[in-house]
């Protein structure tokens, strides 16, 4: 369905599409020859997307089309109420998964018409696709399609590793796939990928105002949801985060030291690394580089 | 002898105007001041249909017939739900209805109150416009309600026929004391200024101005001769043009107000007040738009927007014209007849040769001033929210650039991402001008891949500026904790994260050096970050107003 909808829009002469992260593996899927006569841009965050797309919308003056996944469609709000007062054509498409209850009804406000779109018939709508692309102000279109599967951290040593130095006094917030009841010695909380957002800035809060030792397990590529979390003032010395990081990625050495954190980057970890790490006095952040990335 | 209910009164003077005659009436006491109002007044043709199910298919009837809109009136509650069946109907078969329905005070829902239920919006999907009117306590009250009615008889015969809904809250039942009607501003929409004959109306109605201020908002169209049509409707109607950088039309005759409205207080704004205002483009974000609403009444308001919507800002809107502003400034051009004088024109422009700049120190004023003077022709330009935007368009960019900002909801959450998505498909060199706090907002999107025409100049004044100009540290000590949210961060900490080459400046020679850098074509992204002190910025811009006040240029 994204392919008939990204063709018709490709036919009546739209050239720029936006396409957040979380959802860039549908472009793969589209034909080369769709794919040739268009300007991609992927973006992460899904807020930063929209307002993306918002700028190439009035410096070209067109339609754009803006590929979003569903679950984070709330992203799109600040965008999309700008977009709606700067009468912008942003065609927003959500991806939503077949057992997902789509509901956009606060979109309201700033959309000039939302459909979902269920069927794989397209010519049902055919009308509101026309008018998307006239008609003043962004639309739209909630599209079912079937994520592949989430990549979760698939590094449930690490929590092995942690067990052997925590106490049943300890948190870890971690993002993957784990049930939280596990057995370990701490409480585990586990992260699910669509509330990945604001994952530091909740952990932040949550290391401010708790009175027990809390610990942050996650990939550094979430903090590009999150970076202006560190300027803060409630970095407490309880605040200890523990980010795994393929080795091509840039680590933020000094803005984390400048926003008192401890930073140490290593290699592997060991029983003696994560005492230190645990025991610091210091608002701490580690990172640990792993060949091969995060899967 | 008509109610003294004023939403009511509206309502009443503006179905006469509208020539909206035949009413089918249902009994009640809510709807009471409205049905005898109309019924003692002969213009008005009524019927009268007890259950209200039928009576709205009873107009729906009526309505075929006569091929004009019928309106019907029922007391509040359940009675206005016996409306939406024949309203269904109506919306299907594209028949122009008026469902008028009376209700309570809507502070008073679901609070022991007989016969109330929630009426606002109780037809939605199935009326073209749902308006509700308050009972009128003041004049903000008026206007809503005239506004309100105006958008919703409009909408009746716009683009498609259909029905609509106007919900009006009545509490004490009022008296029958008003002999004559007051009548009511109406506004128009003009959608065929093709016709050879209303293009002849409006240019003799705008002959007959002596003072026409053409104000345009937020607006960029690559292929327009709008700024030619602008030239010869100022010279013809003796107009003042006036523009920011938002509007992307400027020219020698056009006047940049915003050089002395944000300054001037509403008692000299009387003195060059307009008998017309027209609007065009988006959204302008000058504060005269709040000046000129304490006028609002003694001059007329007449949008030029293509999208035809409703916009009465500045509480005098009489004509709305659907059409692109080039085609309608084309249109009023179409005479040989010049305006005697050009007294209006001159007196703006001499208040705009009185302008004076404070001693800038080096604060954002400074930055921004030394940084248009340097901006490369052509190139593009956005402009983060508040002092970025008011201190540019208070310099001079000498050479055309063409300028963005996220001017509609004003938010300083994405300037950084929506430049970004600007300067992706220009292929010149492209300029952000922004604060500490909007570019911390935006943070992530400087992970982004920034390609080498693309400049940041960040004004890194460790606090929201803005509301140090509002506040100030002396009336306010605590400012910097929470409202201000002062921080301490500087981003050449961040810059290892982002592909840029990063430059900084603290004082106006190191500024100098990295400006000339910073507007040259590089095989790189810039950030250059200027420090300055948020409260010496503040006072400088209060200094400029204070320079610009009437009673200071007189001294």
């Amino acid at each position: 369905m994204v392919e008939k909808i990204v063709e018709f829009y490709q036919a009546k002469g739209l050239k720029f599409v936006v396409v957040s992260s979380d959802v860039q593996q549908i472009i793969s899927f589209l034909p080369e020859k769709l794919k040739s006569g268009l300007t991609i841009e992927i973006i992460d965050d899904v807020r930063s997307a929209t307002f993306f797309a918002n700028g190439a919308a009035n410096r070209l003056n067109t339609p754009v089309l803006l590929i979003v996944g569903y679950k984070f469609l709330a992203n799109c709000y600040t965008g999309l109420t700008e977009a709606w007062f700067q009468q912008l054509k942003v065609i927003t498409v959500a991806l939503a998964e077949t057992s997902e209850i789509v509901n956009y009804a606060y979109l309201r406000p700033c959309i000039r018409a939302g459909i979902t779109i269920d069927s794989a018939d397209l010519n049902a709508h055919q009308k509101v696709l026309e008018d998307s692309l006239v008609a003043f102000g962004p639309t739209l279109l909630c599209v079912r399609y079937d994520h592949p599967p989430i990549r979760t951290m698939g590094y449930q040593s690490i929590l092995d590793e942690l067990n052997k130095v925590l106490s049943s006094k300890d948190t870890v917030f971690y993002y993957g796939g784990l049930n939280n009841d596990t057995g370990y010695v701490f409480k585990l909380k586990t992260i699910q990928d669509k509330h990945k957002y604001g994952v530091i800035s909740k952990y932040v809060g949550y290391s401010y105002a708790s009175g027990c030792n809390s610990y942050l397990v996650i990939p550094l590529e979430l903090l590009k949801y999150d970076t202006n979390i560190f300027s803060t003032r409630y970095i407490t010395q309880s605040l200890k985060i523990l980010f795994i990081s393929d080795n091509d990625s840039k680590l933020p050495i000094a803005w984390f030291e400048k926003n008192s954190l401890d930073c140490k980057v290593v290699d592997y970890l060991d029983q003696s690394i994560l005492s230190q790490f645990i025991s610091s006095s210091n608002p701490s952040a580690l990172v640990w580089k792993i060949d091969g990335g995060v899967n | 002898m008509y109610t003294n209910l004023i939403n009511v009164q509206i309502i009443i003077s503006l179905l006469k105007q509208y020539n909206i005659k035949h009413l089918v009436l249902s009994p009640g006491t809510r709807n009471a001041p409205l049905v005898h109002s109309i019924e003692t007044d002969p213009f008005f043709t009524c019927y009268s249909i007890v259950d209200e199910r039928s009576a709205a298919y009873f107009a729906l009837g009526l309505s075929e017939a006569i091929g004009e809109p019928v309106g019907f009136s029922c007391t509040s509650s359940t009675a206005a739900c016996n409306y939406l069946p024949a309203i269904q109907e109506a919306y299907e078969r594209k028949i122009p209805l008026i469902a008028l329905t009376a209700d309570r005070d809507w502070r008073r829902l679901y609070q022991m109150e007989d016969q109330m239920i929630d009426q606002v919006n109780m037809y939605t999907g199935y009326v073209k416009k749902s308006v509700n009117l308050p009972i009128v306590k003041d004049s903000d009250d008026v206007w809503f309600c005239e506004r309100s009615v105006n958008e919703a008889l409009l909408e009746l015969e716009r683009a498609e026929t259909g029905p609509i809904q106007i919900n009006f809250q009545v509490s004490n039942m009022g008296d029958y004391s008003v002999q004559e009607l007051p009548k009511y501003r109406k506004i128009n929409r003009i959608r065929n200024i093709d016709s050879l004959e209303i293009e002849e109306y409006y240019r003799s109605e705008l002959k007959a101005k002596s003072k026409i201020l053409v104000i345009c908002g937020q607006h960029y169209s690559a292929a327009s001769n709008l700024k030619e049509q602008l030239e010869i409707f100022s010279d013809k109607y003796n107009a003042v043009v006036s523009y920011d950088y938002f509007s992307n039309i400027q020219s020698d005759r056009f006047l940049k107000t915003v050089l002395v409205t944000e300054a001037m207080d509403s008692r000299e704004l009387e003195e060059y007040l307009p008998d017309l205002v027209i609007t065009i483009g988006l959204h302008v974000w000058s504060f005269i738009k709040y000046k000129l609403q304490r006028y609002a009444g003694k001059f007329e308001h007449w949008s030029v927007s293509p999208n035809g919507e409703i916009k009465d800002g500045l509480k005098s809107l009489t004509n709305i014209f659907e059409c692109e502003p080039e085609i309608f400034f084309q249109k009023m051009n179409n005479t040989n007849s010049v305006t005697d004088g050009i007294g209006y024109y001159d007196l703006w422009k001499k208040r705009i040769d009185t302008v004076k700049y404070p001693d800038f120190g080096f604060t954002n004023f400074y930055i921004i001033s030394e940084f248009t003077k340097r901006i490369p022709k052509d190139s593009l330009l956005h402009l983060s929210i508040l002092n970025a935007v008011r201190l540019t368009n208070f310099n001079t960019i000498p050479e055309p650039v063409i300028t963005f900002g996220n001017l509609g909801a004003d938010g300083i959450d994405g300037a950084l991402s929506t430049f970004l998505g600007q300067s992706s498909v220009h292929e010149k060199l492209s300029f952000l001008v922004i604060g500490d706090l909007s570019f911390m907002y935006d943070l992530n999107a400087t992970l982004m891949n920034l390609r080498s025409n693309q400049r940041i100049l960040l004004i890194n004044n460790f606090a929201g500026a803005e509301f140090h100009t509002n506040f100030g540290l002396e009336k306010m000590p605590t400012l910097n904790q929470h409202i201000a949210a002062s921080h301490s961060t500087r981003f050449a900490d961040w810059v290892e994260m982002m592909n840029v080459d990063y430059l900084s400046a603290r004082n106006p020679q190191e500024l100098d050096v990295a400006l000339t850098q910073f507007v040259k074509p590089d095989n790189r992204p810039i950030l250059l970050e200027v420090f300055t002190d948020a409260d010496t910025d503040a006072k400088t811009l209060k200094a400029f107003y204070a320079l610009n006040r009437r009673q200071e240029n007189q001294a």
